[in-house]
């Protein structure tokens, strides 16, 4: 992994094995395993209605699990249950506190909240209320509201699913920045595979409540979405989803994995 | 030059609420005058005029209206307490909502006039039975707003609340309460009105001051302006209510987007 803009490492890491979550009849989740290093940006991908928000929501305590064990621990301090946090689609703001008031929740200092909004972009707009700002601006204070604590995990559930072309573009380059600068572990919930592309070391592609790809993405960061890599990556990692699609007719069928960087590094030259 | 377009949208704003009211007293006027309106059964407005004059002059007007506010404000300070209080209760808590809710509706569905009699059997005819038949009107409006905004709160921010672990006071502090807000000052708005309207019952109870007994007063002697100034009186009393319960709204949920306030300035 070439990180030389990286400047922390020390989120959590992350054990999942043997989950099973079911609704009524539908199994939405069936016997996940997965492992996430400390401080790796994995991106989970896949259809509607696959199981993946129920896996975040159950990772940040939201729901229960039926069977299986889930394990979040930082390498770093083991005693301490480490924080855990949570980006929605929406930004899920207080209409009825300012955008200061908003990152504070939980009693975080001001000064902390005002440092995080800086970083966001939206050091001055401290003091409006949310119903003012942008869609793209509220998804930030929601950047802010969740990285003031330095959580050691932090759960997007398709962040940047409403936003226009544009805005989410900015959006993404602010994920992968932060991420850079914070360290933490990521998992974003995703159905668009430039962005997989864009922010992820590694693709899980979930498919009938299980992970049925894993894709190691070994490229540069940060990541610009008109390197050759990049538009390389994207056509490979989009090729292993649909095929992924055509063999879930075989439940047999192993779970595979890519590495993309070989592939590539192959056809560049 | 005209003017700018904002300018004269301003204008038109202010003065088109004006148009109906102007109008309808204009009509009312020469029709007096034309003597179409016999002034036994509707007094010209310059008559109902007069007769507000001579009272505001006399003091007798603001003395009435005096008796009459303290009553209406501190029946709906004791009513709307209350009514808060028991919604919080029942829109927090499931099961103080099985006791509190039904014998509430119950009441809610009893006219105050049907009470009057046993109000005056129990407090007599003071001060106490007027206020409690003030107190008691508003309490619903109140409660049944209180309970829904508890009820109504935004699941996703519920949601919010628990990832970024907020409990206890903080969460009823920075979610809850402010949430319902809104809905509380419905139903205080109402309640404010409210207030107001059931004087004509309250003050029907061994009165011998407020509105409520200048109407019945009036009624009873076929002084027709007087009367028609009582329900002059009360059409701007209900309008300065809504005008209070509007800057109570902007002075409290300032975060609210213009769209979202109640009517239009």
């Amino acid at each position: 992994m070439s990180s030389e803009a990286r400047t922390v490492r020390g989120g959590a890491h992350i054990r999942v094995a043997g989950l099973h979550k079911q609704y009524g009849e539908r199994r939405v989740l069936d016997d996940v395993q997965l492992e996430l290093g400390a401080g790796e940006f994995v991106v989970l991908v896949g259809r509607s209605g696959t199981g993946k928000s129920t896996l975040l929501r159950i990772l940040c305590g939201l729901e229960e699990p039926d069977a299986g064990v889930v394990s979040i621990r930082d390498p770093e301090a083991p005693h301490v249950s480490p924080e855990v946090r949570m980006v929605f689609q929406e930004p899920r703001l207080l209409p009825w506190r300012t955008v200061l008031r908003n990152v504070r929740i939980g009693g975080a200092p001001e000064e902390r909240a005002r440092e995080l909004l800086t970083r966001v972009g939206l050091a001055d707009r401290a003091h409006d209320y949310p119903h003012v700002l942008s869609g793209g601006q509220r998804q930030r204070v929601a950047l802010a509201r969740a990285l003031v604590h330095e959580p050691k995990l932090m759960l997007f559930d398709e962040p940047f699913g409403a936003l226009d072309a544009l805005t989410r573009m900015e959006a993404q380059q602010l994920v992968e920045s932060l991420w850079l600068r914070h360290g933490f572990s990521a998992l974003l919930v995703t159905h668009d595979v430039e962005e997989a592309v864009l922010l992820a070391d590694r693709v899980w592609v979930i498919e009938g409540g299980r992970i049925a790809q894993r894709v190691t993405l070994d490229l540069p960061r940060p990541r610009s979405r008109s390197h050759a890599r990049i538009v390389e990556a994207r056509e490979i990692l989009l090729a292993a989803i649909l095929g992924g699609a055509s063999e879930s007719a075989s439940p047999a069928e192993p779970v595979s994995d890519v590495p993309v960087q070989g592939l590539l590094s192959g056809s560049i030259s | 030059m005209t003017a700018p377009p904002t300018q004269a949208r301003a204008l038109l704003r202010h003065v088109l609420p004006w148009v109906a009211p102007v109008l309808l007293v204009l009509a009312w006027e020469l029709l007096s005058r034309a003597e179409l309106l016999s002034a036994s059964l509707l007094p010209a407005p310059s008559r109902v005029c007069a007769a507000a004059l001579a009272s505001s002059r006399s003091g007798a007007l603001w003395m009435h209206l005096g008796v009459s506010a303290l009553r209406a404000y501190a029946g709906l300070v004791i009513g709307a307490s209350l009514g808060l209080v028991l919604g919080l209760l029942s829109g927090l808590s499931r099961r103080m909502q099985l006791v509190l809710d039904g014998p509430l509706q119950m009441l809610r569905a009893i006219p105050a006039l049907a009470v009057v009699p046993l109000i005056i059997v129990w407090f007599g005819l003071g001060e106490t039975a007027k206020l409690s038949i003030v107190s008691v009107t508003v309490l619903f409006p109140v409660y049944l707003n209180t309970f829904y905004g508890v009820r109504s709160v935004d699941p996703q921010l519920i949601e919010m609340a628990r990832v970024y672990k907020l409990r206890g006071a903080a969460f009823y502090r920075e979610i809850v309460l402010p949430a319902a807000l809104p809905s509380i000052l419905v139903g205080l708005r109402f309640a404010l009105g409210l207030s107001w309207l059931v004087l004509i019952v309250a003050e029907t109870i061994g009165a011998e001051r407020g509105l409520g007994y200048v109407a019945m007063t009036a009624r009873e002697f076929m002084q027709m302006d007087v009367l028609v100034l009582t329900i002059v009186l009360w059409a701007l009393l209900g309008k300065l209510s809504d005008y209070m319960a509007r800057r109570v709204e902007r002075w409290l949920l300032p975060w609210q987007p213009p769209s979202q306030r109640l009517g239009v300035e």
